[in-house]
C-alpha cells in the first residue's frame, strides 16, 4: 500500500512537470533543458519571499506562480524566438545554457545550503492514515489533488478557451495561424508562461514536503523521460507515463539499489526510444516533426 | 553598394587538386612557422604553461570530436561526458583488473566509444532531429550510474590509480613528452576532421545538417550517415577520455558531471560551430578560462560568495557566453575575429532597406498595359524581387508585377518557376523557411510589406490561402473559422459570416467535424473560408485547384469571381492549370524558372500560339516549357 501511495505521488510531481515539456514541446518545438533549473529557481523564490513576507502562503505561493509564469514569457521572447530559423540544436542548447546559468545564479544568491522553505512558510506537513494501511502527508495529498486538478483545468483550456484553441492551432501551424492576423509568438509566450508556472506548482509542492537545494533540478530533468514516453505532444498521455515512469523508479530504489533513483527514468526512456519512440499517445506521424 | 572584399589570390597556378588542403606557398609558410612554434614552446616555457597546453591538446581532441557531429551532421550529443567517463573507465578497469598496458587499453577504450555509438545512436538516428540528444542525455546517467557503482563494490570511493602512460619502451612520466604526444594526437584529428569533410561521407553529412528531407532526396542514406557520424565522434571521444586517464593517472566519475558536457559544448559554440581550427581555439578558451576567472576574482572587488563558490561564477559564466555566442554569433570566435576585421567594411556593406515610393500620379511604372484596370493606383506592386533559399538557391529572381485594386491577377507557370515563393515573400513567411528577400521592394497600398511579421501582413489585409496545410486538421470546422477575423469590427464580421454561410452552405452543416475529415474539395472551402473572415482587400490563393476534379475547380474559380464582386475583393492567384486560371483572371503573369517571361491580358495569352502550346495543352504534340525553350 504504502508502495504505491508513493508511486501515486512522484508521478503527480512528474505529471506536474510533464505537462511543462509537453505545453513548450506543441508551442515551440523546443525541449525545454532548463525546465528543472526554473523549478529549482522558482522554488527558490518562494523561499526569498518567504523570507520577507513570512507565513503567509497564500500570498507567496500565488506571487511566485505569477513570477515563474512571466520568467516563462521571458525565456521565449528572449532566448528562444530570436533563433527561430536556426539549426534544430540552437534552441535545446540555448535552454542548456540557460540551465546551468541558474544554476550558478542560484548558488550566489542562496548559497548551496539546504533550505527548508515549509519552515519559512510555517507550514507543517501532517501524515494521516489512509484505510488501506498507509500514510501520506498533507502536502503529498495536495500535490496528486493539484495535479490532477491541473491536467482537468487545462483540459478545459484547450478545448472550450478561446486562447487555448488559438495555442492548438498554432501548435498545428504556426504560420497559418499567422495568416489569420494572429501574433504566434504572442501564443507561444503563453505556452512558456503556464509551462514554467506549472514548473513552479510542481517545484513548490515538492520542495515544502521535501528540501531545497540546487540538486533539485535533477528532479525536473527525471521528468523528461515522463513527457516523451507519453508523447512529446500528448498532455493525456503524460498521466500513464508519469504513472509507469514513477513506478519503475519507486521499485528500483525499493527492490534493487537505491542509486537507480537517477537513472530509472532514463532506462525508461530508453526502452519507450527502442519499442514506442512516438510515446504511449502520440502517432508515428509526429516523429516527423520532431 | 559597395564591391565585395576581393577574394584571397592564389599564388601558385590557378586549378588545384580537389585533395590538397595546403594549396599555396604562404600556407605551407605559416604552417611551418606554426610547426616551429608549437615544437620549441615546451623547451622554452614553464610547467605550468605545458601543463596549460597539454590540457588544450587534450580538449580539443574531445572538441573536434563533438564539433564532428554538431557541426558537420546537424546532431547534438548530450553524452560527450559519459563517453569521455566511458573511455576513462575502460583504462581504469582494465589496469585495475588486469593490469592491462595502454596498446591494449586505448584501442580497448575507443572500441568502447564505437560500441555505445552504435547501441545508442541505432534507436534514435533512425528518428529525426533531436533523439539523439534524448537518448544521450539518458547514457549520460547510465555510465554515471556505472562508474559510482564499480567504485563503490570495488571500494575505489576516491577512484582508480592508473600508472604512467608506456607505450613499449617509451614511458611518458614527463610533461614535455605528453606534450608532443597530446599536440600530436590533436593535430592527427584535426587532420582527420578536415579529411573526413571533404570526402563523400563529409558531404553527406553536410547536406544532411542542411536539410534532412533534401539529402534524403538526393539518396544520402540518412541513418548510416547519421550512425557512421556518431559512431566515430563518440570512439574519439572514449580514445580522448582514455588518454586524459593516463594524462590525470587518475579515474573517478565525480569528474564527469554533466558541466562536462556542457564545456564541450560550450568549446564548439565558442570556437564556432562546424570549424576545425574553431574547435581548437574554443578548447584553448574553455581551458583558460577558469584561470581567468580565479584571476579576475582575485584582484576585481566582488561580494565575498564569489570568492567562496568560484564553481557558481564559472557556471554562470558558461551558460552567458553560450547563450551569447548563440544568440549574437552564431559563428563562434573565429567569426568575431574575421568580422573585426572587416569592421570597416561591414559598416559600409549594410543596405537600408528599400522603401515604397508613391508614384507622383498612382500609375504603375512604365510597363505597357493595356487593361484599364492597370491604369489606377495598383494595390500591390512588387518591385524587382530577388528571393534565395539558404544564401544559394536563387528562388525568384529580379521579378516585378502589379495588382491593380478589384483585378483577378493570376500568376502561371509550372512547378518550381518561384510562384509559391513570391506569394510567400509577399505574405511574410520567408524568415521562418531560411529564405531571405535580397532585392526588390513589396508595397500594398502604399505601405512597404518587405520585413513585416506575417500577422501585420495579414492583419493589413493581404491573406495567404497556402497550397499545402490550410487547414488546423486536429480543430473542428467551428473552432477553424473562430480562428479567424479577431481583427475585424463586429460589423463587418457580420457581413463576412452572412457571405460565407450564403457560399459554403456545406461548412454550416458541417461544422462539428473535425477539419482533417474534410474531403479536398470541403478542405478548400473552408481554407477560402477562413481567409476571408480575415477580411482580406487582397486575397492570395496557392494552387486553388491542386488535387481537385476539374469540374469543382471550375466551380471554385467561378466562386472566386463572385466573391470578388461581392465582398470587393483583389486576387492574386497562383495556378499550374493556366486554363482554370485565365478563365477568371484579368491579367496574368507567366514565370519559368524565377524569371518572368510573358505577361498579358487574359484574353491575350489565351489567342497567343506560345501560350497555348506550352500552357494550354491545345499543340497536338504538348511538350515540357523547357524542352521547347532549348530548342529556341
Amino acid at each position: 500500500m504504502q508502495f504505491w501511495i508513493n508511486v501515486v505521488v512522484l508521478a503527480s510531481t512528474y505529471a506536474l512537470l510533464a505537462a511543462g515539456y509537453v505545453l513548450i514541446y506543441r508551442a515551440s518545438r523546443v525541449l525545454n533543458l532548463a525546465h528543472g533549473e526554473l523549478m529549482m529557481l522558482s522554488a527558490y523564490l518562494l523561499f526569498a519571499l518567504a523570507g520577507a513576507l513570512p507565513h503567509q502562503p497564500l500570498l507567496t505561493i500565488p506571487l511566485t506562480l505569477l513570477i515563474a509564469a512571466g520568467l516563462g514569457v521571458a525565456t521565449y521572447y528572449l532566448l528562444i524566438r530570436p533563433l527561430a530559423g536556426r539549426p534544430l540544436f540552437s534552441a535545446v542548447l540555448v535552454t542548456v545554457a540557460l540551465g546551468i546559468m541558474l544554476q550558478g545564479l542560484v548558488v550566489l544568491v542562496w548559497t548551496p545550503r539546504v533550505q527548508y522553505p515549509a519552515v519559512a512558510l510555517g507550514i507543517t506537513n501532517q501524515p494521516h492514515q489512509l484505510p488501506g494501511g498507509g500514510v501520506i502527508s498533507t502536502l503529498d495529498a495536495l500535490t496528486v489533488l493539484v495535479a490532477l486538478a491541473l491536467f482537468g483545468l487545462l483540459a478545459a483550456f484547450f478545448r472550450y478557451s478561446r486562447l487555448g484553441v488559438q495555442m492548438l492551432a498554432a501548435a498545428e501551424n504556426p504560420l497559418l495561424v499567422a495568416q489569420r492576423g494572429i501574433d504566434f509568438h504572442r501564443l507561444f509566450a503563453v505556452a512558456w508562461g503556464l509551462a514554467i508556472a506549472t514548473a513552479a506548482l510542481a517545484g513548490v509542492l515538492y520542495t515544502l514536503t521535501n528540501r531545497l537545494e540546487g540538486t533539485v533540478a535533477l528532479v525536473g530533468l527525471k521528468a523528461f523521460p515522463v513527457a516523451l514516453v507519453g508523447g512529446l505532444g500528448s498532455l493525456t498521455g503524460a498521466l500513464p507515463a508519469a504513472l509507469l515512469v514513477a513506478l519503475a523508479e519507486v521499485a528500483a530504489i525499493q527492490y534493487v539499489d537505491p542509486l537507480l533513483s537517477n537513472v530509472a527514468p532514463f532506462l525508461v526512456l530508453l526502452i519507450a526510444l527502442l519499442v514506442r519512440p512516438w510515446g504511449l499517445f502520440g502517432t508515428p506521424e509526429e516523429l516527423e516533426r520532431v | 553598394m559597395r564591391d565585395a572584399p576581393p577574394l584571397p589570390r592564389p599564388t601558385a597556378s590557378a586549378v588545384y587538386p580537389d585533395w590538397l588542403l595546403i594549396r599555396s606557398t604562404r600556407q605551407w609558410g605559416t604552417l611551418l612557422a606554426g610547426a616551429c612554434v608549437l615544437a620549441v614552446f615546451p623547451l622554452v616555457a614553464g610547467p605550468f604553461a605545458v601543463d596549460l597546453a597539454n590540457q588544450v591538446a587534450l580538449a580539443s581532441i574531445g572538441a573536434l570530436a563533438l564539433n564532428l557531429l554538431i557541426g558537420s551532421a546537424g546532431l547534438i550529443s548530450l553524452g560527450h561526458a559519459a563517453l569521455l567517463g566511458a573511455g576513462a573507465f575502460t583504462v581504469g578497469i582494465l589496469v585495475q583488473e588486469v593490469g592491462a598496458p595502454a596498446w591494449l587499453t586505448l584501442p580497448s577504450a575507443a572500441l568502447v566509444g564505437a560500441a555505445i555509438g552504435i547501441v545508442v545512436g541505432l534507436p534514435s538516428l533512425r528518428l529525426k532531429g533531436l533523439y539523439l540528444a534524448v537518448s544521450t542525455l539518458a547514457l549520460h546517467f547510465v555510465v554515471v550510474f556505472i562508474g559510482s557503482e564499480y567504485q563503490t563494490q570495488h571500494r575505489l570511493a576516491t577512484g582508480i590509480v592508473v600508472p604512467d602512460l608506456a607505450l613499449g619502451p617509451l614511458v611518458l612520466s614527463d610533461p614535455r613528452a605528453w606534450y608532443y604526444l597530446l599536440v600530436g594526437t590533436a593535430a592527427a584529428t584535426a587532420l582527420l576532421c578536415l579529411n573526413l569533410l571533404r570526402t563523400r561521407t563529409g558531404r553527406a553529412w553536410m547536406a544532411l545538417r542542411d536539410r534532412d528531407l533534401a539529402a534524403a532526396a538526393v539518396g544520402v542514406n540518412l541513418t548510416a550517415y547519421k550512425l557512421l557520424a556518431f559512431v566515430i565522434s563518440s570512439a574519439l571521444t572514449s580514445f580522448a577520455g582514455a588518454l586524459g586517464a593516463y594524462y590525470q593517472h587518475f579515474v573517478a566519475i565525480e569528474a564527469f558531471s554533466f558541466f562536462l558536457t556542457i564545456q564541450y559544448i560550450a568549446m564548439v559554440l565558442i570556437g564556432g560551430v562546424g570549424s576545425v581550427a574553431g574547435a581548437i581555439v574554443g578548447a584553448a578558451f574553455v581551458v583558460a578560462l577558469p584561470h581567468g576567472v580565479n584571476l579576475a576574482l582575485g584582484t576585481l572587488p566582488v561580494p565575498p560568495q564569489f570568492k567562496l563558490y568560484v564553481f557558481a561564477v564559472q557556471y554562470l559564466l558558461f551558460g552567458l557566453l553560450m547563450a551569447a555566442f548563440l544568440l549574437f554569433e552564431p559563428g563562434g570566435l573565429l567569426q568575431l575575429w574575421a568580422r573585426a576585421h572587416r569592421w570597416g567594411l561591414a559598416l559600409h556593406a549594410r543596405q537600408p532597406p528599400p522603401t515604397c515610393v508613391p508614384l507622383p500620379d498612382g500609375r504603375a511604372p512604365a510597363v505597357t498595359r493595356s487593361t484599364e484596370a492597370a491604369e489606377r493606383a495598383p494595390l500591390l506592386e512588387v518591385t524587382d524581387l530577388t528571393v534565395v533559399y539558404g544564401g544559394l538557391a536563387t528562388a525568384v529572381e529580379r521579378l516585378s508585377l502589379v495588382v491593380p485594386p478589384g483585378a483577378i491577377v493570376a500568376l502561371l507557370g509550372a512547378n518550381g518557376a518561384g510562384k509559391t515563393t513570391t506569394l510567400r515573400a509577399i505574405s511574410g513567411f520567408l524568415p521562418a523557411e531560411a529564405a531571405r528577400i535580397t532585392t526588390g521592394a513589396i508595397c500594398f497600398a502604399g505601405r512597404t510589406l518587405n520585413g513585416l511579421p506575417p500577422d501585420h501582413i495579414a492583419r493589413a489585409g493581404v491573406v495567404l490561402v497556402p497550397e499545402r496545410d490550410k487547414i488546423f486538421s486536429t480543430l473542428t470546422v467551428e473552432q477553424n473559422l473562430a480562428i479567424s477575423g479577431r481583427h475585424v469590427p463586429a460589423s463587418r464580421q457580420a457581413i463576412l459570416r452572412a457571405a460565407i454561410d450564403t457560399y459554403f452552405p456545406i461548412l454550416r452543416e458541417r461544422r462539428r467535424q473535425l477539419a482533417g475529415y474534410l474531403s479536398g474539395g470541403e478542405r478548400q472551402q473552408l481554407a477560402l473560408a477562413s481567409a476571408l473572415l480575415c477580411d482580406p482587400r487582397l486575397l492570395l490563393v496557392d494552387e486553388l485547384s491542386l488535387g481537385l476534379a476539374p469540374t469543382l475547380v471550375e466551380q471554385l474559380m467561378e466562386l472566386l469571381a463572385a466573391l470578388r464582386r461581392d465582398l470587393d475583393l483583389t486576387v492574386l492567384l497562383v495556378e499550374q492549370n493556366a486554363v482554370a486560371a485565365l478563365a477568371v483572371a484579368d491579367y496574368a503573369y507567366i514565370l519559368a524558372t524565377g524569371r518572368l517571361v510573358k505577361e498579358g491580358t487574359a484574353a491575350a495569352l489565351l489567342a497567343d500560339p506560345e501560350v497555348q502550346e506550352l500552357y494550354l495543352g491545345v499543340s497536338a504534340q504538348r511538350r515540357s516549357y523547357r524542352e521547347a525553350a532549348t530548342e529556341r
